[in-house]
């Protein structure tokens, strides 16, 4: 097979389909003994050098038949030494599995028998293409592959084909494929310095000062002894300017500390690129491109890891699959199982429309990552700030480009965006704070303005 | 040359975009292996070619001779698995065959003889060049530690050969040169290849086999 018949092709180097059993293990077997099958170029040139090594010994030219002598020494040389066997690949991914580096990293382990003079390879990822290298093997090595990446979530890691090359590369051996292993990228967060805090603090432990009385916080007032103060906190010094005869005593009372409830809303029924003429599906999307819910991995990792590292609880909600919910928890453990079931976040068919908004814990705070691009998310918003919930919209749809598009699809995308623009200004008419976070710094500007003109901290708490 | 062609030229060389041409949209990242020295495959396609056209110097043919040695590296270039470069081997054995015999002065050590030996090497490099580029695509990699290798053992064919060469003129400047009365060189010769393929060749490829599709 010449090498100009591939080019282009991605289909496999002419493999049989797999087969059950002991088809197969026979078939194997086979493989592993047979040798490597002889390329027509070796035989053209052995006969070439034969037929001039004996023209020039009839003719009484030397000349000529040493013209025939590397080609019948290099021939023959690959006949003698024909390898048998096959090449085994292997690929394991590099980087551990923890994401967001940029890029996906992996080794392949190439072992080859002996005779083998180079071994083909062709490595590819849906996204990327492939890309072919002939690679020295003597009998093992282990070769690192990568490539450029920001998407997480599920994905296939390289499909390695691969064929061994006999001495003089006149052979070839058995073609050999290796399907591309699934592999998840944990979505990495990023560091906001300030995170808004709900309308009502819970509880009496966390990090977050509350308005009711109680131990750990800061200093809530000075007020005269009362029954149950201990006396550990009567202050001396107030009694004893404000009451020089001890007729009553001051105790220093403290606020008590709270958590914040945090639910994430994400909206995994939207999977769109930043190139418009790729929502259609048929073009993939570019691996140096994050998607929307790339994005919304990314904001609800951030968010997260904020507030589980302050204590708080976090939980999160799936609007495109029920069953994904996940409990309010706390800890580092809660950070794991959230950024594990951020990165499993996919699109799956076309999900039942909801009756009724989830069920969120009392006085949440709600971020809601959505792209907008359907009412429902914002109806859900609505009906949470009507509950009493503190709403933020998240807004994950990344900066769109235009290049390239026909004008009815720039006409289809202009009314996309008016109707998404009027729902997102109705949402934060309703009550509900919007952040976009295609630009990291304007989102982190969005979320510390929400921070610092918080509404009545801990409003509520302790009543 | 257009520039459009030789913006294409570099990306099939793998080298960096003119300045001031980047597109404006950055080509699709790649996946990429961790190869030390790694060459263009264009360019290990375009060497049997490159080879071809120094041995066409080296045996000097006529205006026919060129074309159809242009033609063969042509062929050899878009279809290195086909057979144009055993072709190109006899072409240039009939083109020697055609001229004077270049070892046929046995004090020679002159010009004639180097330019056998170099012809040796040429149509060496032009079998070895075509063998290796029918498994390299126009946009995949050589590793140069694969180069290196293959170079080895081009070069060990070549000392076997060029030992040979020398011994032919060594042989000949004793015997007193090409003449009458040494049929027996031949002779010697020619059983010496017959052994070759008797002893060499797999006796598969000399049995005849059955007609499978006839039964």
């Amino acid at each position: 097979m010449s090498a100009g018949a591939w080019e282009g092709r991605d289909e496999p180097w002419g493999l049989r389909p797999p087969s059950d059993g002991a088809a197969e293990r026979a078939r194997l077997e086979e493989r592993a003994r047979a040798p490597w099958a002889v390329g027509g170029l070796l035989a053209w040139s052995l006969a070439a050098g034969l037929l001039l090594l004996t023209l020039g010994g009839l003719g009484g030219r030397p000349d000529l038949a040493l013209l025939g002598v590397p080609a019948v020494l290099g021939s023959l040389w690959g006949l003698w030494t024909r390898p048998r066997g096959e090449v085994w690949v292997d690929v394991e991914r590099a980087d551990g599995g923890t994401g967001g580096s940029g890029g996906l990293e992996a080794r392949v382990r190439l072992t080859a028998p002996p005779g083998t003079e180079a071994v083909r390879l062709r490595v590819g990822r849906l996204s990327h293409g492939t890309t072919e290298a002939l690679v020295d093997v003597p009998l093992t090595r282990v070769l690192g592959v990568s490539a450029t990446s920001v998407r997480t979530g599920a994905q296939e890691l390289f499909a390695v084909e691969h064929q061994g090359l006999g001495p003089g590369t006149y052979l070839t051996g058995p073609v050999g494929q290796m399907p591309a292993g699934r592999v998840v990228v944990l979505p990495r967060g990023r560091r906001m310095p300030g995170l808004p805090l709900p309308l009502r603090l819970r509880g009496l432990t966390g990090q977050h000062e509350s308005r009711r009385p109680g131990d750990g916080g800061g200093l809530r007032d000075v007020h005269p002894f009362a029954p149950g103060d201990s006396p550990r906190r009567v202050d001396w010094r107030v009694t004893a300017r404000r009451s020089p005869q001890l007729e009553e005593l001051y105790v220093r009372r403290t606020v008590a500390l709270a958590e914040a409830p945090v639910t994430l809303v994400v909206d995994s029924r939207d999977d769109v690129g930043p190139d418009v003429s790729t929502w259609s599906g048929l073009r993939p999307i570019r691996p140096d491109d994050a998607t929307s819910l790339d994005l919304a991995r990314q904001a609800a990792a951030t968010i997260a890891e904020g507030y589980l590292g302050a204590g708080d609880r976090v939980g999160v909600e799936d609007l495109g699959v029920r069953r994904r919910a996940l409990r309010p928890g706390a800890g580092r453990r809660q950070l794991d199982r959230i950024v594990h079931q951020l990165a499993l976040l996919r699109p799956e068919g076309q999900p039942a429309r909801r009756l009724r908004a989830p069920h969120l814990p009392a006085g949440s705070l709600v971020y809601l990552v959505s792209t907008f691009l359907d009412p429902e998310p914002a109806q859900l918003a609505q009906v949470w700030r009507r509950a009493g919930h503190r709403v933020i919209a998240v807004d994950v749809l990344p900066r769109l480009r235009e290049q390239g598009l026909e004008r009815r699809e720039l006409l289809a995308l202009r009314i996309l965006r008016m109707d998404r623009e009027d729902r997102l200004a109705e949402l934060v008419a309703g009550g509900s704070e919007l952040v976009r976070w295609a630009e990291p710094e304007e989102a982190t500007r969005g979320l510390l303005q929400l921070a610092r003109a918080h509404r009545r901290p801990g409003a509520g708490v302790g009543r | 040359m257009s520039p459009g062609v030789v913006d294409r030229l570099r990306a099939l060389l793998r080298m960096t975009p003119r300045p001031g041409v980047e597109p404006a949209v950055p080509p699709a990242p790649e996946v990429r292996l961790d190869l030390a020295v790694a060459v263009p495959g264009a360019l290990v396609r375009l060497v049997p070619a490159a080879a071809m056209l120094g041995a066409m110097l080296l045996a000097g043919p006529g205006p026919v001779g060129v074309t159809f040695g242009l033609g063969a590296a042509a062929a050899v270039t878009w279809w290195p698995g086909s057979p144009a470069a055993p072709v190109f081997l006899l072409l240039v054995a009939l083109w020697v065959f055609s001229g004077p015999d270049l070892l046929a002065e046995p004090a020679a050590g002159g010009a004639e003889t180097v330019r056998a030996a170099l012809l040796v090497l040429a149509v060496h490099l032009v079998l070895r060049g075509a063998a290796l580029a029918q498994h390299v695509g126009w946009r995949s990699l050589v590793e140069g530690r694969l180069l290196a290798r293959i170079g080895r053992s081009v070069l060990a064919v070549q000392v076997v050969a060029q030992v040979m060469l020398l011994a032919v003129v060594w042989v000949r400047s004793g015997l007193g040169g090409p003449g009458p009365g040494q049929g027996w060189v031949r002779l010697v010769a020619v059983a010496a290849a017959v052994a070759v393929v008797v002893l060499l060749v797999p006796g598969g490829w000399l049995r005849r086999r059955p007609n499978v599709s006839a039964e």
